[in-house]
């Protein structure tokens, strides 16, 4: 297991108030030298669990997601449809780069070292606006589930399908802004990387089958807000991890069918 | 605590006892760790590039489970260890054993061997039993559909030096002097405008390992010696002071009061004061503490029985 630089969550807030008002650009120039990587005042590592990451591995991560970003018009404010790209590559591009387990992920030291350490320009970039607010730089209530590259990482991991030999990204691709959050944002839910999975299936599956037959009178979006909370009240009383593949996904899809069935109810009866 | 009664049958707690609870550290390195009652032991010597081994074995009325779900002897019922981890929030399942429906009695053994990588701060194990596949019944209360829960029990294992309620790190202190003092024992890290973080991620209380009195009192595999419970107590006393003041100190703290979430610093801190003053409201010793915030310091080692345990 890799380790990586941390700072600690008071220096980090401190970082990110400066940080969340400065131009991008003056950033991007500020933060380019080997100090910004692995800071000589700032930066420590976890004593035990691992091997620390080296330098190389550190500068190919600014770089890939850097070169990300200016292909996607940095220093101007990304589109709706640049940041969605930039969010799904730059998943890809952490997890495949930085070989982090979970254990490491989960430390939102790690992460905050990296938003307000190596790379506060393409924060200040991805959330452009007079000022960047401080969960962006380190996350939230809710964990690294709000730390821009935090929650890219965990959205490699839950999603990444090794099944799927020719893209095993394919599923974080199906997956808009909002999905993501309903998703990655409920531990109850994406505690399970095998039924984060086995809902964004079924959901495409479902979705396809209703739009080949014409019959659906909501959006997408709607059907898995719905289905989440109809597994969100079968945790309780349901080993969803217990279950077989087989059986996982034919429960997942009943599951996705009530809904959609009950949402073309409400909806017809309108 | 509450306790929800689900909507089905589930089977009386003597038809299933747990006979025995085992975990390993990097299987075959180590001696098992092994409990019969509640409380189990930190992993004081655990690792994330450990790997651990867990075993729980059951013995099952299988006839009587049956029975009192009103389950025909064809259904099919399965049995397996499930995993969850605070730190990571990743949950996971070992091995799953059918249970054999058409026997009696039967001892099920259950094992898992869980990848460090996956885990943080803490380890929760539940054996469980549960329905495998749908069932067809007539009785209406028979728990049918898959995955249902017909049992289960779990037990919480600290992972790593978290014996002081707190998340903890060691660090070398004269290896990261600009972070921090290098004499300095302990640091307690948070960011003190975030109430609503979870104390598992938010707070860190990073011990310096070059101090051997501190190393000493944090590595005690759950068993402390007289001179390590009061460096314990110090530095327990000193979170608390430091939690407590912030939060007296913070108007956003006092706007938010009671709607933290469970888990999170804010509703830690409430809890504690609570627990700690429980005859007197959070605006009263708000206005304690503005008035004389010395001995507020000296109430609180009142309060906290600082060096007067024996």
């Amino acid at each position: 297991m890799y380790l990586y630089p941390r700072i600690t969550l008071s220096a980090a807030r401190q970082l990110a108030e400066e940080l969340g008002g400065k131009p991008t650009a003056a950033l991007r120039q500020e933060y380019t030298d080997d100090q910004s990587l692995i800071h000589p005042q700032r930066s420590i590592f976890a004593a035990t669990g691992g091997t620390r990451t080296d330098i190389n591995t550190l500068r190919k991560c600014r770089f890939t997601l850097r070169e990300l970003a200016d292909r996607l018009g940095f220093p101007d404010a990304p589109s709706i449809t640049a940041a969605q790209t930039f969010d799904i590559e730059a998943a890809i591009a952490l997890y495949e780069v930085m070989r982090i387990a979970p254990a490491e992920a989960a430390s939102l030291e790690v992460w905050a070292h990296m938003t307000c350490v190596m790379m506060p320009d393409i924060v200040r970039w991805r959330y452009h606006g007079e000022r960047t607010p401080p969960e962006r730089f380190i996350g939230s209530g809710r964990g690294v589930r709000r730390n821009t590259f935090g929650r890219l990482w965990w959205r490699a991991f839950l999603f990444r399908n090794e099944r799927d030999e020719n893209d095993p990204y394919s599923l974080l691709r199906l997956l808009g802004e909002d999905d993501h959050v309903q998703i990655t944002e409920r531990p109850s839910v994406a505690g399970s990387d095998v039924l984060a999975r086995q809902i964004v299936l079924s959901l495409h599956e479902t979705w396809q089958g209703l739009q080949q037959s014409g019959a659906s009178a909501f959006s997408e979006r709607e059907l898995l807000r719905d289905s989440i909370k109809r597994i969100r009240r079968r945790l309780s009383i349901t080993a969803f991890d217990l279950l077989e593949p087989e059986v996982l996904q034919e429960v997942v899809s009943g599951i996705f069918a009530s809904s959609a069935s009950a949402l073309q109810k409400v909806k017809s009866e309108k | 605590m509450k306790h929800r009664q689900p909507p089905y049958r589930q089977p009386d707690q003597s038809r299933i006892s747990v006979t025995g609870w085992f975990i390993a550290l990097n299987e075959g390195d180590a001696e098992p760790l092994m409990w019969e009652n509640k409380y189990v032991p930190p992993l004081d010597t655990w690792d994330a590039a450990a790997s651990l081994t867990v075993g729980v074995e059951l013995a099952l009325d299988v006839a009587g489970i049956l029975a009192d779900c009103q389950l025909p002897p064809t259904a099919a019922l399965c049995a397996a260890l499930l995993w969850e981890s605070e730190g990571t929030t990743l949950r996971g399942c070992g091995t799953i054993i059918p249970i054999e429906t058409h026997l009696a009695q039967q001892n099920v053994a259950l094992h898992m061997r869980l990848d460090g990588s996956r885990l943080s701060q803490s380890l929760e194990i539940t054996p469980t039993i549960a329905v495998s596949t749908a069932l067809e019944t007539t009785d209406h209360f028979a728990p049918r559909l898959p995955g249902t829960i017909l049992w289960n029990s779990s037990r919480m294992i600290t992972l790593g030096t978290s014996g002081m309620r707190f998340p903890i790190e060691m660090q070398d202190f004269s290896q990261a002097v600009n972070i921090f003092p290098s004499g300095a024992s302990w640091f307690l890290d948070w960011d003190r405008e975030s109430f609503d973080r979870p104390v598992h991620g938010g707070l860190r209380l990073y011990i310096n390992r070059s101090n051997p009195v501190m190393k000493r009192a944090v590595m005690t595999n759950g068993k402390p010696n007289d001179a390590d419970s009061r460096v314990q107590e110090v530095v327990l006393f000193d979170a608390a002071r430091s939690l407590i003041t912030s939060a007296l100190e913070s108007d956003d703290f006092s706007d938010q009061l009671n709607t933290y979430q469970a888990g999170s610093i804010g509703n830690h801190i409430q809890n504690l004061i609570a627990a700690l003053f429980p005859h007197e409201s959070f605006q009263s010793l708000r206005t304690q503490w503005k008035f004389n915030r010395w001995l507020f310091d000296s109430r609180l080692q009142e309060t906290m029985r600082l060096f007067q345990k024996d």
